[in-house]
């Protein structure tokens, strides 16, 4: 178990010291940062000045090693675009993504596992078939156009809800500001929440209905049912507890997608979060804005991982004693 | 002798009695999901000839004509069936001449996939070893990240790094190479799981003993046979391909206006979405959703035909 947790933890670290390096090379070679920095009239001795006080003329490693350091500090660097540091800038928006991930993530997996469990268990019902159709509609839809429709039909058309923004927003100290607390907020929150989950919601029902349907067959659930268990006793208690495994791993990696899938939805609804920022630092070449987004982003995946990998471990027994046979071998 | 290779039975006569073929003509919907998907790549193939007007020749559109709604509602025309953007181009044409430019993008991420997987999954399945770990452990630390993000950052690093025009000149390749490069991990770790099992089997041994050299082995011997399920996560690759490309290029990172796909189409209509000209961007939508759509449907389909134990 150690063994198998340093192991991880060291390729994580070899994940994000890779990543750092991708971010480095961006933000020190693409474009020359000094002429970024001063105007045009800057002297030749005035641009050498600067750059010796930046430190750009130490060897490679040493001004390495001083990135890594200054993202520890939360020195991200300066947007080109907007002229403020990065770190103020994501302070800021961070709030917004979080939101709508995690209400779409909940969204997702609220509806999704019980779709799933409910085309398992009942295959030939209209409803299940119903939630298949819809499924395979909800990964042929490119996830912008089910923005782009929710907008047509319920902004549009009905004028029911908000197309962009967060609504009004209240700031709960500390500058972070949350939507849920005002009707309006709320309201902005719904569509795009929608849009982000539904994609989410497709996979894990899929997932789930599978895992569950093979589960159905073993032996100990006709076992159960032949000991005279209550159906709903059977499905929930003994077939969904054992199908948990394989759909936590999914969600964990889901959850990191949700973040990725958060830049569409975020361009679609105007949503005033981190994806919406990276977008526009992608389309603007801003690339303090780019580097430092990767970096965040790619902490935020490799911890996700970890963790799954280790709940994975903690709550299948098999696989670790697969784990400890493979080793005393 | 096997009945299918029986003297006087045409190829097809045996593809008539094969069970592929059974399991097509009785689901309807495949059969009009590969309808739809050969009619949409013909029409995408003759585009300039099947469009009815030509949506790039600056000469035969009109301002007089732009924003015009599909002809069923009141102001449209039968001249454009779906009615006409803000520059007066038939939304049709458009349509036609975007889905050519989604396919070939879509087609030729797909591809440079395929190879790249193809070509590492043989390399790692048959070298084992140190060249193995070092393939499989890369493949496990891109699959930690979304698709959609490694192509989104192999962009941006082109966009930074490349001088403009430069750029605006290769960013149909620089497309398909980041697309290709974020879905390879399949394929190399199916083809992987493949060579490993025919590296064991007798013909490889028995060329091994010939003294065949390893490239020719993989080349000529082991490819063929890992190449069935390769086609099946290729079919279900193309779809989401398309939809890669169009995400981009709706995120405005992608094909520019001048060569737009449908996914730039979807965009450019967006704009308009909220003066009330809904058909600019809807209808692109749809063509793209029924494209991706039968597309999936084949492949679920060739899932179930080819090899049934695949997920």
């Amino acid at each position: 178990m150690l063994a198998f947790v340093i192991q991880r933890l060291f390729q994580a670290v070899i994940v994000v010291v890779a990543v750092g390096l991708i971010a480095f090379t961006l933000s020190h070679y693409v474009g020359d940062p000094i002429n970024n920095m001063v105007g045009q009239d800057a002297t030749i001795e005035d641009r050498a000045a600067l750059r010796e006080e930046l430190g750009l003329n130490d060897p490679v490693p040493i001004q390495f090693g001083r990135y890594i350091l200054n993202v520890f500090e939360g020195q991200l660097g300066i947007s080109y675009r907007l002229g403020r540091p990065v770190s103020e800038l994501f302070a800021e928006r961070l709030p917004a993504t979080l939101e709508l991930s995690l209400l779409s993530a909940i969204l997702a997996l609220g509806v999704g596992i019980p779709m799933g469990v409910i085309a398992a268990v009942y295959p030939r019902l209209a409803t299940s078939r119903i939630f298949m159709t819809v499924s395979l509609f909800g990964i042929s839809l490119p996830p912008f156009f089910v923005g782009i429709l929710l907008i047509v039909v319920f902004s549009v058309s009905l004028q029911w809800l908000p197309s962009y923004g967060r609504g009004t927003v209240v700031d709960l100290g500390g500058g972070w500001t949350t939507g849920l607390l005002t009707i309006s907020g709320l309201k902005a929150l719904i569509l795009p929440s929608i849009t982000l989950a539904l994609f989410q919601m497709t996979l894990i029902m899929r997932l789930v209905r599978s895992q569950m349907a093979q589960v159905l067959r073993t032996d100990y659930i006709k076992f159960a049912h032949a000991r005279g268990l209550k159906p709903r006793i059977v499905n929930f208690r003994h077939a969904l507890k054992n199908t948990l495994v394989p759909i936590i791993t999914v969600t964990a990696l889901q959850l990191g997608s949700i973040i990725a899938f958060a830049i569409i939805t975020e361009t679609v609804f105007q949503w005033p979060g981190m994806g919406l920022l990276f977008i526009q630092a992608v389309q603007f070449a801003d690339v303090p804005v780019m580097a430092a987004y990767l970096m965040l982003v790619s902490v935020f995946f490799v911890l996700i991982n970890l963790i799954s990998d280790l709940l994975y471990f903690a709550v299948d027994p098999r696989l670790r004693s697969e784990f400890e046979r493979r080793r005393s071998a | 002798m096997r009945p299918d290779m029986e003297e006087g039975r045409s190829f097809l006569k045996r593809v008539a009695e094969s069970d592929a073929y059974f399991s097509f003509v009785r689901s309807p919907v495949t059969m009009f999901a590969a309808a739809t998907t050969v009619i949409c790549i013909v029409v995408a193939a003759f585009a300039p000839w099947v469009a009815p007007y030509d949506p790039f020749d600056l000469s035969s559109m009109s301002l007089m004509d732009a924003r015009l709604p599909p002809m069923w509602i009141e102001g449209g025309s039968p001249a454009y069936p779906l009615g006409t953007d803000a520059q007066g181009r038939d939304i049709l044409s458009l349509i036609i001449h975007g889905m050519r430019i989604s396919l070939l993008a879509g087609g030729l991420s797909m591809a440079f996939a395929v190879v790249v997987g193809v070509i590492l999954g043989l390399i790692s399945g048959y070298a084992g070893g140190m060249v193995d770990s070092a393939i499989m452990r890369l493949a496990d630390i891109q699959m930690s990240f979304p698709a959609i993000l490694i192509a989104l950052l192999i962009d941006g690093v082109a966009r930074t790094t490349l001088p403009h025009e430069v750029h605006d000149q290769l960013v149909m390749v620089v497309i398909v190479l980041s697309i290709g490069l974020a879905n390879w991990v399949h394929f190399a770790r199916t083809v992987r799981g493949a060579t490993m099992v025919e590296k064991r089997r007798e013909y490889v041994q028995a060329a091994r003993i010939l003294g065949v050299r390893p490239i020719s082995i993989l080349w000529r011997h082991i490819l063929l046979n890992v190449l069935e399920p390769v086609l099946v996560i290729a079919t279900v690759g193309f779809g989401i391909a398309i939809i890669m490309e169009a995400t981009l290029s709706f995120l405005g990172v992608g094909l520019p206006p001048s060569s737009p796909s449908l996914g730039t189409l979807i965009r450019i209509g967006n704009d308009f979405l909220f003066s009330g000209y809904w058909w600019m961007t809807i209808f692109p939508g749809l063509a793209l959703l029924l494209l991706v759509l039968s597309i999936n449907l084949l492949g679920d389909w060739m899932r179930d035909v080819l090899n049934p134990t695949l997920r």
